[in-house]
């Protein structure tokens, strides 16, 4: 361990980081240590990044950027004329780290994680599952009656549905806010997805079965012996 | 160890830590250098990366190829110290030592001397206990990048 600091790039960096890294974790301790139960506390992904800021978006599929961009914009907006709202949006028992079993239960996870981020006062909070809503300090519930969870669409669904549900949400307190403009699924970032199987995967299937053709061998042979790889360095 | 441009992720573990009955955030871009790429609460890359570091503030450690790391070398990454008896500046109460466990179980030796393996849930802590956690779902992404 001795003699680490120097394969850093430069001991001004090391430093500058050193001074970076401490500075944060004492804020966030400070922060934290107001209102915390500990026992609880660091449990999930989403506790951690509503530190910094006000969406927790889920793991996989990846939200693409622009429909992240309307719901920051639509939080932003919202907390102009409105409240500071935080959302945390939950795809699967992977973003829920230590307490999976919150999964499929948002009211319950919206009481736990409310705890996890509010410290000198209630932290308004929306938590989106397929399972349905979960409020924190914010309301009323019946504001969302009539914005059902799309659960069909994956990540996007849930993050369209958070998005129209914050705008509800303001709507039923009185602060109406812009709808922001949400990318339609077939614009987000996966479009290229469908052009390379139509054409990509087929086309290169026929390039290769021709090659094999005129090389006389056959294009897959089961009885070949695996590839060998360089072990990893 | 040493700091390249690119490092390829082979699996993840999750650090928690805890320090007189309070949580000490493990921040993004611990074995990232500077200058740091930031968006939001995520660091999305540096000058160079080491095949240990984090991107989120979650706790979630990406451990890249080759023999096993420690939270020893976590920790010297991170700049904080971590011995029997202080962790990340904060000192054990007397009579007291700074404790570990991997997968809810205790770690009896050196703390800096814990592994980090492939998807071990690792507990660090000084000051009162705190029950730690035994399990932890980790994200596939932290494996695909």
């Amino acid at each position: 361990m001795t003699g680490f600091a120097h394969r850093r790039p430069s001991s001004r960096d090391a430093r500058s980081s050193i001074r970076g890294g401490l500075a944060f974790a004492l804020l966030a301790l400070l922060l934290l240590g107001a209102n915390a139960s500990p026992a609880l506390a660091d449990a999930d992904p989403a506790s951690d990044v509503l530190l910094a800021q006000s969406a927790f978006f889920p793991y996989q599929p990846p939200v693409p950027p622009k429909l992240e961009a309307a719901m920051n914009s639509a939080l932003g907006a919202a907390a102009r004329v409105w409240l500071p709202l935080k959302v945390a949006i939950i795809g699967s028992r992977e973003d829920l780290g230590a307490v999976p079993e919150f999964f499929g239960h948002p009211q319950p996870y919206a009481n736990f994680l409310d705890r996890e981020i509010s410290f000198n006062h209630p932290q308004p909070l929306l938590v989106v599952m397929a399972a349905g809503y979960g409020l924190a300090a914010v309301g009323p519930g019946s504001a969302l009656a009539g914005v059902p969870v799309d659960a069909s669409h994956g990540s996007y669904g849930l993050t369209r549905s958070a998005i129209l549900a914050v705008l509800a949400l303001a709507r039923a307190a009185g602060h109406p806010i812009a709808t922001p403009a949400i990318p339609s699924s077939s614009a987000s970032s996966h479009a290229s997805f469908p052009v390379a199987l139509l054409f990509g995967i087929p086309a290169a299937v026929l390039i290769l079965a021709g090659i094999a053709i005129m090389r006389g061998g056959k294009p897959h042979d089961p009885h070949a012996p695996p590839p060998v790889h360089p072990p990893p360095a | 160890m040493s700091c390249r441009a690119s490092s390829p992720v082979v699996s993840a573990a999750h650090v928690e830590v805890f320090a007189q009955d309070r949580v000490v955030a493990v921040p993004a871009g611990i074995g990232v250098a500077p200058p740091l790429r930031r968006d939001g609460a995520y660091v999305r890359g540096g000058s160079c990366v080491y095949p240990l570091h984090t991107l989120e503030p979650t706790g979630l450690v990406l451990l890249g190829p080759g023999s096993t790391r420690t939270l020893g070398e976590f920790f010297e990454l991170w700049g904080q110290p971590l011995g029997p008896r202080v962790l990340a500046g904060f000192p054990a109460p007397r009579g007291g030592h700074v404790a570990v466990y991997i997968d809810g179980v205790a770690w009896r030796a050196d703390p800096g001397a814990a592994p980090l393996s492939p998807h071990a849930q690792v507990t660090v802590e000084v000051g009162p206990r705190v029950p730690p956690h035994a399990n932890y779902v980790f994200p596939s992404l932290a494996l695909a990048q």
